[in-house]
């Protein structure tokens, strides 16, 4: 069955969509490079040096966004150690348009939410207190010389680290106060004072909420550059997940990043923090969405357990951390690799041997004959995009479109009647199924014809990611389809190939990093100049992503703003 | 070990070391003459619940058999037989939200707004527009209790229908504003007692350090665009609601222990029955305090997909089923999740009914309202939008409850299409709740829309 599916046919579809539904993918591909420049800098004039066009850039607006959960946890943990951490707790993040960043910044906060915030920061202040020494290596006066002098000195410096600014002396003197206050609360005791301090600073907005207003550009009335302080918070909580330390906020504030290659040292130097790779999961987490899989039938599944998910998602880590940092090399292996990382939990979900120990893992290469290539024939992929039994084109199908090539597949006109047809009383596959009452319906197929055959591929790996041939009902399973452009594809590893080499992928992942660390959505016409921009330099740095990392957090679509929202 | 909440442990002032700083519940020396209402004047406390299950119902088999107050239960409803004199069952009415997105437009049946936003940055989206009834009656309440709003839930599934807010909130404060329905029992504990426990008084120190934090909001204000300034008035909204809590607390009430359940089991694997008895028993637990007259639970999004392992035949996506009428057959995996959710909302409404004041039991004061996001699940339908409602509200609904019904379903009625007839307007039933607790009120959601200035009197005692 030849399925007009082809990636002309896509590109064209992904276009209309990025105009009525999904800000997703650039238009073009090869051959449409030379629409980019080559990421300098554009002159005073507003002209485009690389392409000697018009700026025609237009910044998302400015505001402001709360701390996600992460970074909140990280940020304590920087400033008061390990058990602050662990008592810590917050408010849960909602997601908008798929990311916790967005909802951040444009969602209100529950009315419960400064409550979870004072009852976190008192239990933080008390673990603080009780474990001083990560606080001491920036106020050693709690530990050597607790007086109300050191009141002062933690106002100063632990107001500056968590406000990311020097405070105002009527700020310092109103946490003083506090802390005055909470001392005679506590008849005296020096450490009443300073728990009152820490949780007067840890449930002020100025904490809570980063601002992002920037400073109106002298020439563009209507644009906005991130001040040095607020870009090394934004590029902190991206690139390490946490505030920055204070010496690189004070390094910010003499303007030593103002000069772009200390700012790019700075990212590098980020990314060579090991807090970088957990933060960079933490984007991952959200992109792919694998980090809680959905229960499966053990009846039907015997190999399913709780162990065998949390196995399934630390493979996948292991594949971003080993093509990213490990090995630094081009992110489409993510899609194609022809290896992975196992466990004794998964040697039979992958029919591998000789991984016996618990929390033992390797770097295989899996069998044959069973066609893996990457994340789209892995457990985790497939025990995500099925059901609690059986598999699920479509929604291997949607996530493949949705995520991978940012092509929202939209909903169902208001005149389609979504009941699913009654199925045939003989035994089917699901592809047949699915062919029958997904693709033969024009109402359906004008929808389902962008799902349900990108998965015919992946009929061979079951609800758990297991290598099959037949289905339940003894069926065997036909994998092969073909696709316009995209040739004919044979079995899983094709599938991957294909969906490596598809430009909208590369697009798409910037696209994706971008809703993530700017917490708002891209604009593909309004931005268009400098995605095209960021799209280019990713692909010149083969696809490395420590590489788009650094160019995406020196570029203008991370340090400029528009008017405040 | 999971703890089910122990009942009547009120009013043993302090426990062991730490102050119980709960609002004072009724007693009979607080009352007037006729119980009434507090000898201080202040009305006797009304309560409010919304509880939504998602993806419609089989309305053939869930439609009351008759009208008024000889209606018999129908096939789907049986489990809440013991509660049948405190039920009023409205249905054939019209959900009139003007615009269709698959199940969005069902949870106008608790807003009167159209949704907003739709289709905004991907296909699945949109955002509620206004305030839900629960909103508006908690601004109403907020000034009489500690905490102005309960938000639950059980089953941890997101649809994968909403890259916005509407599936997912059955509580919204108005646009951008959504309350979550926190799933997680211990967590709901902490909302609701846990802020309450201190070794030593420090409420005082506490309320000025909020106040001080308003000022940091009145520095930020001056730089921020309007969007970002509601969302710090929301943040003071939230200062206000804790020093509230802190405020008018008294000690007086046990606080019940920790469930000590995080609801941590993955999808398809969900103890729905026990989570919601546990909410049910932490709100129950909440109203009798009066630390708050407002909860919603949200027991099941709609377009979410887990499969109901507690359901038999469950064995697929219980969205998928609604949209399977193949699996409407008697016994089948749709009719036995259809009676399964019936008894978990009769062990929530059988829950109220069972925690006693001095006046009555909770049903006696509270109106609860339950409803779907589709009336036939199959097709998305918002005609013959179901809605049934449990306790009288201190006497403001009928009781013994009626079926209230304009007209009865179309014989010519099959699964897989929208049911007709349907006419009136579901905001009508919101203004009517709504009524109770502002009688001034006289309209609920969006003008020339789906919302309604005709409060549905014929369910009023």
């Amino acid at each position: 069955m030849k399925l007009t599916l082809g990636h002309a046919a896509w590109r064209s579809l992904v276009s209309l969509a990025l105009l009525a539904f999904a800000p997703g993918c650039k238009d073009g591909g090869e051959g449409n490079d030379d629409e980019a420049g080559e990421g300098e800098d554009d002159d005073a004039d507003g002209t485009d040096t690389e392409t000697g066009g018009e700026d025609t850039y237009v910044p998302p607006p400015g505001g402001m966004r709360r701390l996600l959960d992460y970074q909140y946890l990280n940020s304590i943990e920087m400033m008061f150690g390990a058990p602050a951490r662990a008592v810590a707790g917050h408010p849960v993040d909602l997601y908008l348009h798929g990311y916790s960043s967005i909802a951040a910044s444009e969602l209100s906060p529950g009315l419960d939410s400064v409550e979870l915030y004072e009852t976190s920061a008192l239990a933080i202040a008390d673990a603080a207190i009780a474990n001083p020494k990560t606080m001491a290596t920036f106020l050693p006066c709690v530990m050597e010389s607790p007086d109300t002098a050191c009141y002062t000195q933690v106002a100063e410096t632990l107001g500056h680290i968590a406000w990311r600014r020097p405070l105002t002396p009527e700020e310092i003197a109103s946490i003083v106060d506090t802390a005055l206050a909470g001392q005679e609360w506590g008849e005296g005791d020096f450490n009443a004072g300073l728990k009152y301090e820490i949780v007067r600073i840890l449930i002020s907005p100025h904490f809570l909420y980063v601002s992002e207003l920037g400073v109106q550009d002298p020439e563009q009335a209507e644009e906005y550059w991130l001040t040095t302080p607020e870009l090394v918070t934004r590029m902190s909580l991206l690139l390490n997940g946490r505030i920055p330390r204070l010496d690189v906020l004070i390094n910010a504030e003499i303007g030593i990043y103002d000069d772009p290659a200390n700012l790019e040292a700075l990212a590098r130097g980020m990314l060579d923090s090991p807090e970088a790779r957990v933060a960079l999961l933490e984007f991952f987490g959200e992109y792919l969405d694998v980090e809680d899989l959905p229960g499966k039938d053990t009846a039907v599944h015997p190999l399913y357990s709780d162990a065998l998910a949390a196995s399934m998602t630390e493979e996948v880590h292991r594949l971003i951390n080993d093509i990213v940092w490990t090995r630094d090399v081009d992110f489409r292996e993510f899609i194609e690799a022809d290896y992975t990382f196992v466990d004794a939990n998964l040697t039979e979900v992958y029919n591998v041997n000789g991984i016996d120990t618990p929390g033992a893992w390797e770097k295989r290469t899996l069998p044959a004959e069973q066609n893996r290539a990457g994340f789209l024939t892995s457990a985790a992929f497939s025990a995500r995009n099925s059901h609690v039994q059986g598999n699920s084109t479509t929604r291997r199908g949607q996530y493949i479109q949705q995520r991978f090539l940012c092509f929202s597949v939209p909903p169902p006109p208001a005149d389609v009647v979504p009941e699913i047809p009654e199925p045939p009383g003989e035994p089917m596959t699901l592809r047949d199924l699915m062919e029958q009452i997904h693709l033969e319906e024009e109402s359906c197929a004008s929808c389902h014809k962008y799902m349900d055959p990108l998965a015919f591929p992946l009929e061979n790996f079951n609800a758990i990611g297991a290598w099959r041939t037949v289905e339940p009902n003894g069926l065997p399973i036909d994998p092969v389809v073909e696709i316009d452009n995209w040739g004919l594809l044979e079995n899983g590893a094709d599938l991957a190939a294909s969906v490596a080499m598809s430009p909208a992928l590369d697009d798409c992942i910037v696209n994706n990093l971008l809703r993530f660390g700017r917490g708002s959505l891209e604009d593909p016409l309004l931005e268009e100049q400098e995605l095209d921009r960021l799209y280019l330099e990713f692909e010149n740095a083969n696809f490395r992503v420590q590489e788009l990392l650094v160019k995406f957090v020196t570029s203008r679509l991370f340090r400029q703003v528009g008017e405040p929202k | 070990m999971r703890k089910h909440l122990k009942r009547r442990t009120f009013l043993r002032g302090m426990l062991g070391g730490s102050v119980a700083t709960i609002a004072l519940p009724p007693l009979d020396a607080m009352m007037n003459l006729t119980q009434s209402a507090f000898a201080d004047g202040t009305d006797m406390p009304v309560r409010y619940v919304s509880w939504f299950w998602g993806n419609g119902i089989m309305i053939d088999k869930w439609e009351p058999v008759g009208v008024g107050a000889n209606y018999q239960l129908n096939t789907h409803t049986m489990p809440l037989a013991a509660h049948k004199d405190y039920l009023n069952f409205v249905t054939g009415l019209d959900n009139r939200c003007t615009e269709q997105i698959t199940h969005h437009e069902g949870m106008t049946v608790w807003s009167g707004y159209t949704m907003a936003d739709i289709g905004q940055g991907a296909g699945f989206f949109s955002n509620t527009a206004g305030p839900t009834i629960d909103a508006l009656i908690s601004e109403l309440t907020k000034s009489k209790v500690p905490i102005s709003g309960i938000h639950t839930g059980v089953s941890k599934a997101q649809s994968p229908a909403d890259n916005g807010t509407t599936m997912h909130s059955l509580s919204s404060r108005g646009y951008l504003q959504p309350n979550a329905a926190n799933t997680n029992p211990s967590a709901v504990w902490q909302a609701l007692f846990g802020s309450f426990v201190q070794p030593k008084d420090d409420r005082e120190l506490r309320i000025s350090i909020l106040d001080a934090t308003k000022e940091d909001v009145a520095t930020l204000k001056s730089k921020l665009g309007t969007a970002d300034l509601m969302r710090l008035d929301a943040h003071l909204e939230s200062v206000a609601a804790l020093q509230t809590k802190l405020s008018t607390a008294a000690p007086v009430c046990e606080l019940p222990p920790d469930p000590d359940e995080d609801n941590s089991e993955s999808l398809n694997n969900e103890k729905l029955t026990l989570i919601n008895q546990l909410q049910a028993e932490l709100v129950a637990y909440a109203f009798q305090c009066d630390i708050t007259r407002v909860a919603t639970l949200l027991f099941l999004e709609g377009a979410a997909e887990p499969a109901l392992s507690e359901v038999p035949g469950n064995n697929d996506s219980w969205h998928q089923y609604s949209h399977n009428t193949g699996s409407w057959g008697p016994g089948g995996p749709f009719e036995n999740g259809q009676i399964f959710m019936m008894s978990r909302l009769a062990d929530f409404i059988g829950t109220l009914k069972s925690s006693m004041e001095i006046d009555g039991n909770l049903l006696d004061s509270t109106i609860l309202m339950a409803s779907s996001d589709c009336s036939d699940g199959s097709v998305h339908a918002i005609s013959r939008h179901p809605i049934l409602l449990a306790g009288h509200g201190r006497g403001y609904l009928k009781y013994p409850g009626i079926h209230y019904q304009p007209a009865p379903l179309a014989a010519n009625y099959s699964y897989g299409n929208w049911p007709t007839p349907s006419s009136g307007n579901t905001s009508d039933v919101l203004l009517a709740i709504l009524q109770r607790f502002d009688p001034t009120a006289n309209f609920i959601g969006e003008q020339n829309g789906a919302g309604s200035g005709s409060p549905l009197n014929d369910i009023l005692a």
